[in-house]
């Protein structure tokens, strides 16, 4: 029977097996024996004589929705070759459809361009019917094969990211529970050291900018029998390391506020203790304020901290208070020097962190670094001499930030003290 | 594509029509005018830059594009440059302007100009608010030069040693100490500042050198006036023996 085209079959459908081949070949004999084989076989075929209808039937029956299985194409055809044909059908259906060549001699040299475009196997001239039946059947299960695999590796690939999905929400849970055990412990920490403002025998106002949760500076204040003691401490570091050595400092401080050893004794004994163990690699700074409101006097002792400024009231002028010492934790044998100063009613006091005094900025024209230092903090507390202590706090420490440019690099720690009516 | 750009050696003008793609384009233009030193590590100069040019084309020139933002980058030297931009804006209340930056993180996103200043080393604006300018370092490198004088091995760190190059000597100290050696000069010539953190890392060095023997010398020389005073003040002249620039040792051992 010869058909000169495809009849189309019910609703585009093929029965198993059979497939739609599209057969470019411009030998009008061969044209006709291959496709009475493939017919033969069950298959349905469409006909083209050279690439260029090749192309025209593929697009046709695209459009119709009956598409193309499969080509079988010879390589020399007139107005369009078998190569362009290829390489203009896989520029449009891409890898997809299953391309058996037909080669001659004289071809074999471009089989290896001809795989790389995408033709899947080659039908040597000349050839038996058994080799197209073969041939045809090969590349369709090899095609079979790969849609399978492709379907597995889908599967395999959607069952991995689900696998993933639920490692990454286990992970994410662990975390949240150790985060949360951090946050408590932060908060445990900050807990621990945290101080009220009011209820001692003298006035008390300070502002504390940390740079980070843990660790930072540290304060404290205790009335003793005779006054109120102060401490300002300044830890290297923020991590749990320098939390420890934080609460170490508060331990010790409200244990002496007990014992009364004076402030050079309490420094050499903190300090001896912390020095222990020759593994120490920070250094804490710190000074002691001791408030005698019966004798009308204070002690500062001082361990490598910035010096404390003293506010007369009577000459209403602000200025530091010598002092000099070696810092905590640097050598166990390290000695401290105690200055005494008189008290009087409405004298300010203040003590602070490295942080405050070394508040720095940069000039934008000249890039020179320049620091608050002790003075500019002295001139601070000049200029806003007349608020209340805590309005007065609150000032300088917006000054310094001005200062700085809001550029903060480590923790800051100012606090005031006023002596009261004595 | 925006308009009239003009690239000398040390000096960069723009124009910009007030459109998301100019910024985008004058971003890649700012980063061909810097040499290739200056663009291992450019990143806070281009976020200030887009910070500025965004708040020229958001708020100032409310994004109608026709209204230009002109921008200038000047080299001051290698590394520091002074960044001018202005819009055709009413401009805006700038003394009120809050810089610093919020401490929830979940907030920094409407602090553009909070962000912009906390890289740059300073911010100026001019009224009515419509131009402002920056003047911006990029970060040097940290280094540090080893040698070796007699039986003497000799440090030499190349700027100053503070809490933002901290990390970087840390991790050099980490290789100094060597087995055998036991005398170390650090040679402070090129250093002017060191803060606490800076400190704590030659106090470190003492300890871990000392570890390795109980006769380790560690010298410090040319030490400017005031980081010999420092040294002096914390007591570290116990463990270093100070020389400062032109003149005797601070302290002996």
């Amino acid at each position: 029977m010869r058909r000169s085209h495809a009849e189309p079959d019910v609703a585009g459908e093929t029965q198993s097996g059979s497939r739609h081949i599209l057969l470019a070949e411009d030998d009008a004999g061969l044209l006709s024996s291959l496709s009475f084989l493939l017919r033969n076989e069950g298959h349905r075929v469409t006909t083209a004589v050279d690439g260029l209808d090749a192309l025209d039937r593929y697009e046709e029956f695209l459009e119709h929705g009956e598409p193309v299985d499969m080509l079988i194409t010879d390589i020399q055809m007139p107005r369009m070759n078998g190569m362009r044909l290829i390489q203009s059908l896989t520029a449009t259906a891409g890898n997809d459809l299953p391309i058996i060549v037909i080669t001659g001699h004289g071809d074999k040299d471009m089989v290896v361009e001809l795989m790389r475009i995408g033709c899947d196997d080659f039908l040597d001239k000349p050839f038996e019917p058994e080799d197209v039946r073969h041939k045809v059947n090969e590349v369709m299960e090899r095609k079979r094969l790969r849609e399978l695999a492709k379907a597995d590796r889908l599967g395999e690939a959607m069952a991995r990211e689900q696998d993933m999905a639920q490692a990454a929400s286990d992970y994410k849970r662990r975390f949240e529970s150790l985060h949360g055990q951090v946050q408590r412990a932060v908060g445990a920490y900050q807990d621990l050291i945290s101080l009220k403002k009011e209820g001692y025998r003298v006035g008390v106002a300070f502002r504390h900018r940390p740079l980070h949760d843990l660790g930072g500076d540290y304060l404290d204040v205790c009335d003793t029998d005779k006054g109120t003691d102060l401490i300002v401490a300044d830890v290297a570091g923020h991590d749990l390391a320098a939390s420890y050595q934080t609460i170490l400092v508060k331990a010790y401080f409200q244990e002496n506020c007990q014992r009364r050893k004076d402030g050079r004794g309490f420094f050499e004994l903190l300090n001896h203790d912390l020095s222990e163990g020759g593994t120490n690699e920070r250094m804490i700074t710190a000074v002691l304020l001791s408030l005698d409101l019966e004798k009308q006097e204070a002690q500062v002792v001082t361990a490598g901290h910035p010096k404390v400024i003293r506010f007369c009231a009577a000459d209403q002028v602000a200025r530091r208070v010598p002092g000099r010492g070696s810092p905590l934790g640097l050598s166990a044998d390290a000695r401290f020097a105690s200055t005494s100063l008189p008290l009087a009613s409405g004298d300010r006091l203040f003590l602070y962190t490295d942080g405050v005094a070394g508040a720095r900025r940069i000039d934008g024209p000249s890039g020179m670094r320049s620091s608050l230092g002790e003075e500019g903090l002295v001139q601070l507390i000049n200029s806003t001499a007349g608020l209340t202590l805590d309005e007065q706090v609150a000032r300088i420490m917006e000054g310094v930030q001005r200062f700085s440019r809001y550029k903060q690099i480590d923790d800051m720690l100012l606090c005031g003290v006023e002596i009261p009516d004595l | 594509m925006h308009v009239d750009i003009k690239q000398e050696t040390d000096r960069l003008t723009m124009r910009l029509a007030s459109r998301a793609g100019d910024v985008t384009d004058a971003i890649s233009d700012l980063r061909a005018f810097l040499d290739e030193e200056e663009r291992k590590d450019d990143s806070g100069l281009v976020l200030v830059f887009r910070e500025l040019v965004n708040n020229a084309v958001e708020h100032g020139n409310k994004k109608v594009k026709e209204l230009p933002v002109d921008v200038e980058v000047l080299r001051l030297s290698p590394g520091r440059f002074r960044l001018s931009v202005e819009d055709r804006g009413a401009g805006f209340d700038f003394r009120s302007a809050d810089l610093s930056l919020p401490d929830d993180p979940t907030q920094i996103r409407n602090r553009g100009l909070a962000l912009a200043n906390s890289f740059a080393d300073e911010l100026m604006f001019h009224e009515p608010g419509n131009k402002v300018t920056a003047w911006i370092s990029l970060p040097r490198p940290s280094f540090f030069h080893v040698g070796d004088e007699g039986e003497w091995r000799v440090l030499k760190p190349g700027g100053a040693v503070t809490a933002e190059t901290a990390d970087d000597f840390r991790d050099l100290f980490a290789d100094l100490v060597e087995d055998g050696r036991i005398k170390y000069r650090f040679d402070l010539s090129d250093v002017s500042e060191i803060d606490s953190i800076g400190v704590s890392l030659f106090v470190v060095f003492a300890n871990v050198a000392r570890q390795m023997s109980t006769e380790a010398e560690l010298e410090i020389v040319n030490a400017s006036r005031e980081i010999a005073k420092l040294f002096h003040m914390i007591r570290l002249t116990r463990v270093y023996r100070v020389r400062e620039r032109n003149g005797p040792a601070v302290e002996a051992v």
